[in-house]
């Protein structure tokens, strides 16, 4: 590896966040386990680790958009939209498959495939709040998403739900994979153009 | 001769004018708002998703808050508090703050100000949205203010604590992580069973004649409070000799904890209040009985089931009272109604016609032992049920079994003349449907 690249990583604490990612992903499949071990409970208690897991992921790609040298960054003479998106792709395709491993089984309710696409999903609003709030709390407004949908959200899976809570579904959903993908692309054009907010006076 | 502009005396001159309270900046800066604001919304929103559960009784607005403020709005607020808390270190303003004329642990209650009382206003503002909504539908009882009381100060010391969290651990991911954890933690917590569950903020209790012990929502509050203020006394008092102090809130903390958990873990704080219980009828034949808490369903329960009574009354075997709540063993000619409140929506009956359904069903639906249903004429008694039910309230489309095969005695028992109805169906209620050889073919 080229030694820029090696400060690049360094510089945005990201070998950090890839162990996080590990970390998220043996954590998600011990609780999966568990869930589904419980006397009372099927595979369908699944849901908190296919909503959460993919929520700590999202906050430790977000977290890691963060740069100690924003101003010095802007003044480089090589465009930063490759290494943007790199930086949010490459970290998303190791958590979609770490996670996408942890919940084995039964990916037509809430295991593989719903793992996958709230990981996109959650990655690209991630991507959003870094660019218009900074990536330092770039943390709050998914995790403020999921609180707000995870008692609205019918126990029904479909309907206009799919579209408006779409971290609830079950994995086969089509109207909440579209809102998935979109966040995502919508993110990460948006912070690979825009790159994190710079917060000045940090509150 | 030079004039000399002097320039007007301020306006506040001869007072003393003092600087804004130190902690009233610290209240309107920062994330302090804006997590209120989050909290409140969460907050609504999940309560507005399930809106046509809670608006009619006032157990089940008060549990749903209950629930909403321990599961979504306490992690939240751990996770803003933890924010919160890091942001001294995270702009470089440790040192200013140490040259304050002001004591570690003063500084300390500022600081925390924020992260604890504003997701708490937000439960308060969400919680009094929610009543108010709940107001005009509800009848018998009242909301337990003392729970929602104790839920803002279980929010707000979850704030406090996370706030502690934030000084304490110097790391990215803290907060979005103690965020998760305590809403792992707390959801497990609500979920378990034995009496640690009602020391959680977020336990459930759905039974809608009961009412929690006096003391349970004070003690609780001892109990959240007495815990965050024992984590800020042990981070914030640097003095050696002031250091026992800490032990005052964790014995309080302690001593409610013991309270809580001597409680019966299956009920915990809750008991049978026979004021909510007690049943209201109405003067029709059948009577119709539903309990206090369900008071102004009965103009509508009543309504929904009156074609049904109209063809019961003074037949032999018809019910004498329908009954909707908690009465006691059974009397003879006792008939239990379906849940009238969960069919309601904002005091009303949308669908009569499913509400007539579901109390034929009932109605006909006896209790069998095994062995019985069976022989050759099990299946044609079955098809009778179906359209003896058909007959008296129709399915709504959309509801309940096929009727096809009802079809041809549905057809005949219309077709009859009201006293022939009328006979047939008083020698259908004579019968006993677990033995198929005796429900008369129409």
């Amino acid at each position: 590896m080229r030694p820029s690249a090696l400060l690049y990583l360094r510089s945005r604490a990201l070998p950090g966040a890839l162990a996080a990612l590990a970390g998220t992903a043996v954590a998600a499949a011990w609780a999966a386990w568990w869930l589904e071990s419980r006397p009372d409970f099927d595979h369908t208690a699944r849901l908190p680790v296919v909503v959460l897991g993919p929520l700590l992921a999202a906050a430790a790609i977000g977290s890691s958009l963060h740069t100690p040298s924003d101003e010095l960054d802007r003044t480089a003479v090589r465009a930063w939209w490759p290494r943007r998106l790199a930086h949010v792709l490459a970290p998303a395709a190791l958590a979609v498959t770490l996670l996408a491993l942890a919940v084995p089984g039964h990916a037509e309710q809430f295991g593989a495939l719903a793992a996958v696409r709230n990981t996109l999903g959650l990655v690209g609003v991630t991507a959003v709040a870094a660019a218009v709030v900074g990536a330092r709390l770039s943390w709050l407004p998914p995790a403020f998403f999921v609180g707000t949908v995870y008692l609205a959200a019918p126990s029904t899976p479909g309907g206009g739900a799919q579209w408006w809570a779409w971290v609830m579904q079950p994995g086969t959903q089509a109207g909440a994979w579209t809102v998935a993908v979109a966040t995502l692309t919508v993110g990460t054009a948006l912070y690979a153009w825009r790159g994190a907010r710079r917060v000045t006076g940090e509150s | 001769m030079t004039a000399t502009l002097t320039p007007p005396p301020p306006r506040t001159a001869g007072r003393a004018v003092r600087a804004p309270r130190p902690v009233l900046i610290e209240l309107r800066r920062g994330l302090g708002p804006w997590t209120g604001t989050a909290v409140l919304l969460t907050v609504l929103v999940a309560m507005y998703g399930k809106t046509p559960g809670w608006q009619g009784r006032w157990a089940d607005a008060t549990n749903l808050l209950h629930v909403a403020a321990g599961l979504l709005a306490g992690p939240l607020a751990l996770a803003a508090g933890c924010w919160q808390g890091g942001r001294d270190r995270r702009r470089g303003t440790l040192d200013l703050w140490e040259s304050a004329p002001r004591s570690p642990l003063r500084r300390l209650f500022v600081a925390v100000a924020p992260s604890a009382l504003w997701p708490a206003a937000g439960v308060l503002l969400a919680d009094a949205v929610c009543l108010l909504a709940t107001w005009p539908y509800a009848s018998g009882g009242r909301p337990f203010l003392e729970l929602l009381a104790a839920d803002a100060v279980a929010v707000a010391a979850l704030g406090a604590v996370g706030h502690v969290v934030g000084r304490a651990v110097r790391w990215r991911l803290t907060a979005p992580l103690l965020g998760i954890v305590g809403y792992v933690v707390l959801g497990a917590g609500a979920y378990s069973q034995g009496p640690a569950r009602w020391l959680g903020p977020a336990a459930e209790h759905q039974f809608l004649w009961d009412r929690p012990v006096w003391w349970f929502g004070p003690v609780s509050m001892a109990w959240t409070a007495g815990l965050a203020l024992t984590v800020l006394l042990a981070y914030g008092i640097r003095r050696a000799r002031l250091r026992p102090l800490v032990l005052v809130p964790l014995a309080v903390a302690v001593a409610a904890a013991a309270a809580i958990l001597r409680l019966p873990s299956d009920e915990g704080p809750w008991r049978p209040d026979p004021a909510l219980a007690r049943p209201l009828c109405d003067d029709g034949t059948p009577q119709v009985c539903l309990t206090a808490v369900d008071e102004r369903l009965l103009p509508e329960v009543t309504a929904a089931l009156a074609p049904l009574n109209a063809r019961l009354k003074g037949l032999p075997g018809a019910p004498v009272r329908w009954v909707g709540g908690p009465f006691g063993p059974p009397r003879p000619g006792d008939v239990e109604l379906p849940n009238a409140a969960t069919a309601a929506v904002r005091g009303r009956l949308p669908r009569p016609d499913l509400f007539l359904n579901s109390a034929v069903s009932w109605l006909f639906s006896d209790t069998c032992r095994p062995g019985d249903n069976t022989g050759p004429d099990a299946e044609r008694a079955s098809i009778v049920n179906l359209a003896v039910i058909e007959w008296l309230a129709p399915t709504p489309e959309g509801y309940g079994p096929d009727t096809t095969a009802a079809r041809p005695y549905i057809d005949r028992l219309r077709a009859k003349s009201p006293a022939a109805q009328r006979d047939y169906l008083g020698r259908y209620l004579a019968a006993n449907t677990c033995h198929p050889d005796e429900v008369p073919v129409p």
